[in-house]
């Protein structure tokens, strides 16, 4: 899958929210988006999932335009924000009711991804009583166990200890081995530098600075 | 295959995992059974020389279900016409169709901008996520106004009452202050009018209130249909759809002249525009957060 920003801009109100930003994203690497909160990453992360429509530019996924036949990517995972589910229903069952609608997740699946992210899919605690470390897990979850091409996840360590955080950064690494396009935001550079092979850092919509990881593991930037 | 599995996932979360909603419908169309009792004996407690027993009696009396829809959501006649009778306003045949706008109110916002981003996602265009809305929209209100309806006829049948439309003149008297004319509409007619046109103008008013949750907060776009409910009382205008909706205006009362046909082709027209308008809004439409 391959993934094209040209000259997108986004305007909210009068606020220029992504200014003029291109981009070019591809399968089998980790593009990770950093910048302080209310930078713009989250509005970037709508923008590629198609959630948003640039008010000038265009987004295309593998040369065709988002929005015009599809409006969302036809492979896709996506965490963004904070994750919300069902109250009543346990995390398998919010994931297996998921995947009943695209149709692409068999409670295999389902099981593959929980137990990927630390859950047990055999928890029968419901959604309610999921601590928020949990919950965050099971956003995570979710955007993995269709296998998407495209995986979008927005500040994935929120919440999670340091066991969950080195379970992310294994996914990260496994989800871009498998071939996935996986695009990480968050605003801690080190976090970002250990998981991502090219990194942007974004200032009020605009991307800055573009660093791509070099084979001895340090990372060269250029300004942009 | 993906429309349905949204719709079934709707049905779920935005119908059979409210209980309480149609467990307040039941209870509603009861009570009004229940005061169609009371209203039906009190006019009649003469018959009955002045012995609360007869209300055990009414099924005695040339009552019909007809008559219990006309009575109980009827609604009134315009203050314009009501010659020398006081205007009284039809609060619980307001209440009845407001009760399933509030029903259908914020489901689909919530699921917008909550959890449902995941299933939109997954719908892959917007437009199969937006008609899945609708048709949820018009079964839960087809639900609501047939679970109503149904519970009318068989507490009416219960009671006594004969199960046909065959208006009591005395009744409607009372009700309309005039003297009731057989128009020759027959059983179909009635049914057509006493029935079918208040679900479907329901189908299209909370059609409309879905489209208008799109742009305006849902409590605006509820106060907006309230508004519009409530201004079809005192204006008898075709394109106040509500005027459909109260059979004592129908054709088949023989006072007032709202045809059914037209009705359903205009209700048909509302609801058609109402989906078209959503559609082309959604495609372009941002899905921000609730906070947003």
């Amino acid at each position: 899958m391959k993934i094209e920003l040209d000259h997108v801009t986004k305007i909210l109100g009068s606020t220029a929210v992504i200014d003029d930003v291109s981009l070019s994203l591809e399968g089998g690497r980790v593009y990770g988006f950093q910048s302080i909160n209310g930078s713009g990453k989250t509005m970037l992360m709508r923008l590629i999932a198609g959630l948003i429509h640039p008010t000038r530019g265009e987004v295309r996924i593998d040369g065709a335009p988002l929005g015009k036949k599809d409006s969302f990517p036809e492979s896709m995972g996506l965490l963004i924000e904070s994750p919300a589910f069902i109250d009543s229903y346990t995390g398998r069952q919010n994931l297996e009711l998921l995947g009943y609608i695209s149709g692409k997740a068999r409670r295999e699946d389902v099981d593959e991804a929980l137990d990927r992210v630390g859950l047990d899919p055999e928890d029968k605690r419901k959604y309610r009583k999921y601590s928020l470390g949990m919950k965050q897990r099971l956003g995570i979850a979710c955007a993995l166990m269709e296998h998407p091409a495209l995986v979008l996840l927005d500040e994935p360590l929120n919440s999670l200890d340091e066991e969950g955080i080195e379970r992310v950064r294994r996914i990260v690494e496994a989800e871009r081995a498998r071939g996935a396009c996986v695009v990480v935001s968050c605003h801690d550079p080190d976090e970002l530098m250990a998981m991502a092979g090219e990194l942007y850092r974004i200032v009020a919509g605009k991307i800055t600075r573009r660093a791509e990881k070099q084979a001895d593991g340090s990372f060269k930037e250029e300004r942009l | 295959m993906r429309f349905f599995n949204i719709l079934r996932y709707d049905l779920r979360m935005g119908f059979l995992r409210r209980p309480l909603r149609w467990i307040a419908t039941a209870a509603l169309f009861s009570l009004l059974a229940g005061n169609f009792c009371l209203i039906a004996f009190s006019a009649y407690y003469q018959e009955f020389d002045y012995n609360p027993a007869g209300l055990l009696q009414l099924g005695t009396l040339p009552i019909s279900i007809g008559d219990e829809i006309l009575i109980e959501l009827g609604s009134v006649l315009p203050p314009s016409i009501q010659e020398d009778q006081a205007f009284s306003f039809p609060t619980i045949w307001l209440f009845t169709h407001l009760l399933v706008c509030f029903f259908t109110l914020g489901y689909m916002n919530e699921d917008l901008t909550r959890g449902g981003v995941q299933v939109l996602i997954r719908t892959r265009r917007k437009s199969t996520w937006w008609l899945a809305k609708c048709a949820w929209n018009i079964l839960v209100v087809t639900l609501y106004y047939g679970l109503g309806e149904a519970l009318l006829w068989i507490l009416g049948r219960a009671v006594g009452f004969s199960g046909d439309f065959t208006l009591n003149p005395f009744l409607f008297q009372t009700l309309t202050n005039r003297a009731y004319v057989p128009t020759g509409a027959g059983e179909w007619d009635f049914f057509v009018a006493f029935l079918v046109m208040p679900c479907l103008t329901g189908i299209a008013i909370n059609l409309m209130q879905m489209t208008l949750t799109l742009f305006v907060k849902p409590m605006v776009a509820f106060i907006a249909v309230a508004i519009y409910l409530s201004a079809a009382v005192f204006y008898p205008h075709p394109l106040l759809l509500a005027n459909y909706a109260m059979p004592v205006r129908s054709a088949a009362a023989g006072i007032y002249a709202f045809w059914p046909s037209t009705g359903i082709l205009l209700c048909a027209a509302f609801s058609l525009a109402s989906v078209a308008v959503g559609a082309v809004y959604l495609r372009k439409m941002d899905i921000l957060p609730a906070s947003s």
